[in-house]
């Protein structure tokens, strides 16, 4: 796999190449702004981009300008933020309008070589990655509206996996349960929370964000 | 209003007298035209006769007396001036029978010796009581006196000796000679006629000095009149002088009509003021009024605007604490981008209280201004106090809305800190350390150095951003002792003597943050080669100097530094000041109350 990184600490894009090498991960770019990432992203594309969301030249939310760039001129290059706060705000809108090949993780995941390589991985299969700390945190956040509660154990657990931008299928494996238990669980979710169904893996992620977002 | 009658002084006597207008003013006008109408047939009545042989007599005979009569009516709009009024009145109506005894004889011609100076008296008497009845004393009563004796003494004394044909007049008039002299008669004359014009220029003189006095605030109200009487008076004298050496009877009536016209001009002028003075006054009583009602900066403007009829006037006072203007809204106004016509307000101790600004300034009538501003004086010395408490209270709120901006800002600079540095050393540690997991013995030996010099940039990093947060030093050892460990580090030739005493956390938490801000400006911004930074404690007073030699120059407005250090000691409750002259050093000054 081959990755263009752009951070601007030296010292932490220094450590994740190392980290990503240990892995077999080439590092094919490493630059310190988007702007930079994108003046010199060529043929043949990295499979993935990883950016930090706080760059310069403001310092705010570079990382997420430059991720709609990529959107613009590379829509089905996978872009993976990083963030030292998990902030809910900023994941949708990497996420929108369509979270396919999107990711976004907290900075101090990604020491997890399993769980980056993981979180790559589905990235370049199409999937959305949203990280697990921001949808606990979303979900234990104090709330007026009561549906969460009636949902089950269970539901609630699927309910995490879907916001984590999990398929079906890896939800079914995850939990070891059938496809079949998945789709009702999801089925009842759906209908108690009061969203709409229908909805391919990935655009379902963001329904679930903002509801979980919104509903307080 | 009798606070306020005393504060605006002056005016207060003509306001207090002659505001009052009779309300009924249909009933004025109709009264006024039936007057002037009924007078103008009682002239032309009596001189009906001068109508055929000399109309241009007749007409200036009966004009004048008219415009005696008509300004009596205008003059009893003002309560004051009734008896001047009634004088003027009864003036107009004696005027034309001095040309009675063109009817014939019997007791015209003896009436008409008589009602001339008297109407002439009376009008002085009118004149001398404008504006201001309440000037008019005991010896300007006594010399008046003296006038009507010596008048009609000296008229009678003619009479006496003479005949009535010496006079034109028909031999069958009334006429109680009693010498029938002609030398003494001659004599008689020349004397009763030169002491007229002497009395004459008397009246001038002594009218002149008393209207210079009534004129100190309403001024032009009388000019006027005064203008009109001056030339009115140098009439009457060369009239007098002339009557008593002329016999030609053709010269004597242009002269006599010659003399009616100018003498017009008199009570003319008295209708023109008379109009003028009730105009400004009734604005200037509206405003009293309106002020009453709306005692704020705003309203005062408004009613300015209003009773000066000028919408866009600006009112903008000037406080001399602040030292500078300031707006009816409290805002610091610059007025030197103001480029309009302006008059500044003084209180009555001369000090500067506000300043209009009008575009039209100059249109104005001067004494509507100026009663306007004296009325109103009172009303603006509270609304510049309210205006300056506004102001202040402004710089308050916006010293407290910078604290906490400030305050803002350096937990910002801490949070990028914390994240550009040690939050960063300890992610790069943590990759550091995965890595390692994964790595053969011979490379993680590498990575594990790396990762240890990591993990000590970022407690460097941690321990240099606890102390810019608070030095624990201060805590610890107090301000003098603090203040020492961190001139060290610098590069600059220093003297520190600051008292060893302990003062409380905030006393020596603000003193520590001015000398550290100093400091950090001197070696910024100085060019200097050496400091003192002296301290010294008198009473409740921790005063603190922190004197450089520096380019000097430095001012609270210029960079947002030196402001944020006078905000700081401000909450507190102390004062920054800031001596930099140019090329002199610096001396930043801040007392801290410290007990």
């Amino acid at each position: 796999m081959r990755i263009a990184l752009a951070d601007d600490s030296a010292l932490f894009r220094q450590g994740l190449e190392l980290l990503l090498a240990a892995a077999g991960i080439e590092v094919i770019l490493s630059v310190r702004s988007g702007a930079e990432l994108l003046a010199r992203i060529v043929d043949p594309l990295p499979d993935v981009v990883i950016l930090d969301i706080r760059m310069p030249p403001t310092f705010m939310d570079e990382g997420l300008k430059t991720a709609e760039s990529i959107r613009e001129s590379w829509p089905k290059l996978p872009v993976l933020a990083l963030s030292t706060y998990g902030e809910t705000t900023f994941a949708n809108r990497l996420l929108s309008p369509d979270p396919a090949g999107r990711g976004y993780l907290l900075k101090d995941r990604v020491d997890d070589l399993e769980t980056l390589v993981t979180a790559l991985t589905r990235l370049t299969r199409g999937e959305a990655v949203v990280d697990p700390e921001i949808i606990r945190q979303l979900m234990s956040r104090p709330r007026a509206d009561t549906r969460l509660e009636s949902l089950s154990e269970r539901e609630r657990e699927v309910l995490r996996l879907m916001a984590e931008g999990r398929s079906n299928s890896a939800i079914a494996a995850d939990l070891v349960v059938s496809g079949k238990t998945v789709e009702s669980h999801v089925a009842s979710i759906f209908t108690k929370l009061g969203l709409l169904s229908k909805t391919s893996d990935n655009r379902r992620v963001l329904a679930v964000l903002t509801w979980l977002r919104g509903a307080r | 209003m009798s606070s306020l009658a005393r504060k605006v002084g002056v005016l207060s006597e003509t306001t207090a007298t002659s505001c009052p207008f009779p309300p009924a003013r249909q009933a004025g006008v109709l009264a006024a035209g039936i007057g002037v109408v009924s007078s103008g047939l009682w002239g032309l009545t009596i001189v009906w006769p001068l109508v055929a042989t000399t109309p241009w007599l007749a007409f200036a005979i009966v004009f004048f007396g008219l415009c005696l009569v008509l300004a009596g009516l205008i003059l009893s709009w003002e309560s004051s001036q009734l008896m001047s009024s009634v004088a003027l009145a009864i003036a107009g109506i004696l005027w034309p029978l001095g040309w009675i005894d063109s009817w014939g004889g019997g007791p015209r011609p003896l009436i008409a010796m008589y009602a001339p100076p008297l109407a002439i008296i009376l009008g002085a008497y009118a004149m001398y009581r404008y504006p201001d009845p309440v000037l008019l004393r005991h010896k300007d009563r006594r010399w008046l006196a003296i006038l009507v004796i010596w008048v009609f003494v000296g008229r009678t004394l003619v009479v006496v000796t003479s005949r009535p044909s010496w006079y034109d007049e028909p031999e069958l008039s009334w006429w109680p000679n009693v010498i029938e002299h002609r030398q003494t008669y001659d004599t008689v004359l020349t004397i009763s006629h030169t002491g007229n014009a002497i009395l004459a220029l008397a009246f001038l003189v002594a009218w002149i000095q008393r209207t210079k006095k009534a004129t100190r605030l309403p001024g032009s109200f009388a000019l006027p009149p005064a203008a009109a009487g001056v030339i009115a008076g140098v009439t009457q004298i060369i009239s007098s002088l002339i009557s008593g050496y002329v016999t030609d009877p053709l010269f004597k009536a242009a002269a006599s009509a010659t003399h009616a016209w100018v003498l017009s001009l008199v009570p003319i002028a008295f209708v023109f003021s008379v109009l003028r003075r009730r105009l400004t006054f009734e604005s200037v009583g509206r405003l009293i009024q309106d002020i009453a009602g709306r005692p704020t900066p705003v309203g005062v403007q408004e009613c300015l605007r209003s009773a000066l009829g000028v919408p866009d006037l600006t009112l903008v006072f000037f406080s001399r604490d602040m030292g500078s203007y300031v707006n009816v809204h409290g805002t610091r106004t610059d007025i030197h981008s103001i480029r309009v016509p302006s008059l500044p307000i003084r209180a009555s101790d001369g000090k500067l209280l506000a300043t209009i600004f009008v575009p039209s300034l100059g249109q104005i009538p001067a004494e509507l201004v100026a009663s306007v501003l004296s009325a109103g004086a009172l009303a603006i010395e509270n609304a510049q106090l309210q205006a300056e408490l506004q102001a202040h209270l402004a710089e308050a709120r916006a010293s407290r809305l910078r604290i906490v901006e400030a305050a803002l800002l350096e937990r910002r600079r801490l949070e990028r800190d914390l994240h550009d540095g040690a939050q960063q050393r300890l992610l790069a540690l943590k990759l550091s350390l995965a890595a390692i997991q994964s790595a053969d013995p011979e490379r993680a030996k590498q990575l594990l150095a790396q990762a240890r010099a990591d993990a000590g940039s970022a407690v460097d990093e941690l321990r240099a951003l606890a102390r810019g947060l608070h030095p624990p030093l201060l805590t610890q050892a107090g301000l003098a002792a603090a203040v020492e460990a961190n001139v060290e580090r610098l590069k600059i030739r220093s003297r520190i003597d600051l008292p060893t005493t302990r003062y409380p956390f905030a006393v020596e938490a603000t003193g520590y943050y001015v000398i550290s801000e100093a400091l950090t400006n001197i070696i910024r911004h100085a060019d200097a080669t050496s400091v003192q930074i002296l301290g010294d404690q008198m009473g409740q007073w921790l005063r603190i100097v922190v004197q450089d030699d520096g380019v000097g120059g430095a001012s609270l407005q210029r960079g947002t530094g030196l402001q944020g250090l006078s905000d700081r000691v401000q909450a507190l409750g102390g004062t920054l000041t800031i001596e930099s002259p140019q090329a002199r050093g610096t001396a930043i000054i801040a007392e801290l109350p410290c007990e």
